[in-house]
């Protein structure tokens, strides 16, 4: 890639040009294309959905609207409204999961409302990792956990 | 600023729209962060009461291919870096199916519906 991109602010770790693709999603001239990683993770809503694409459950929307809503209010799942949840709900479905989708971080799948990662994926999960997971070890962990019991 | 109804562009002030024979008033939510968190869904339910479904029934088109909510928020509700308060002043318009939604830039978004035959 061109220089253009060449950020030498980022750790080694994360841009390494010369290391060779060993079958993982990370090609090395992709890496240096950093733009949708900026858009994906430049609200704080889009991290959360990012976040969840590291375990190998297909949130539904839905269940992700509830998890943004109990993290957000400060509040365990269950004790999410049903405003809440729809609140979150109508920014994930309107706003925020069709600008990830256009930055080719996720595909979203419409009969069952749920994302899986997309194309440039991998390079927003290794920046997440790369940035210090403990700043955001809240959001981790709260993406990470099981559901809680939820009424419908 | 304006949206697609160029035609359309009121004047600011309460429902400019009504003086149009094309439009009627709907109904109106002033966007609150805390109450909305953002300015998409305020204007998702503000739709859905327009149209009389449940928020989460308003489905087609996705907000985001219809207008730039960030840039609005962004000209309108949020201030300046060094802290002063937001500059922008005056209202977008744009459509949402045959609705005509304004959003104002102090913070009131209002449903508009065709009188007569709807535009398609």
């Amino acid at each position: 890639m061109t220089d253009e991109y060449h950020d030498d602010s980022m750790p080694d770790t994360v841009v390494h040009p010369s290391s060779p693709p060993s079958g993982t999603e990370l090609v090395p001239e992709a890496i240096l294309e950093l733009d949708h990683v900026y858009q994906a993770l430049g609200h704080p809503r889009r991290r959360y959905l990012c976040y969840s694409l590291l375990e190998n459950t297909a949130w539904s929307l839905t269940e992700l609207a509830v998890k943004i809503a109990s993290k957000e209010n400060d509040i365990p799942e269950h004790e999410v409204t049903r405003e809440q949840r729809d609140k979150v709900y109508v920014s994930l479905y309107h706003a925020h999961v069709p600008k990830l989708v256009n930055e080719g971080v996720i595909e979203f799948n419409e009969q069952e409302e749920t994302i899986t990662p997309g194309e440039h994926a991998g390079q927003v999960l290794t920046a997440l990792s790369g940035m210090g997971a403990s700043l955001d070890a809240n959001q981790e962990s709260h993406a990470r956990s099981e559901m809680d019991e939820r009424e419908e | 600023m304006n949206g697609k109804s160029e035609e359309e562009s009121p004047t600011n002030g309460k429902p400019p729209l009504e003086q149009h024979a094309r439009w009627h008033f709907i109904t109106q939510r002033r966007y609150d962060p805390d109450r909305d968190a953002e300015l998409t869904s305020a204007i998702i339910y503000a739709l859905a009461a327009a149209m009389d479904v449940d928020p989460t029934d308003v489905r087609s088109p996705l907000l985001h291919d219809v207008v730039d909510v960030p840039a609005i928020e962004h000209a309108f509700l949020y201030g300046n870096p060094d802290g002063g308060s937001p500059s922008g002043k005056g209202s977008v318009t744009f459509r949402y199916r045959e609705f005509l939604v304004m959003i104002d830039s102090d913070g009131w978004v209002r449903v508009y519906g065709p009188n007569g035959q709807p535009e398609v």
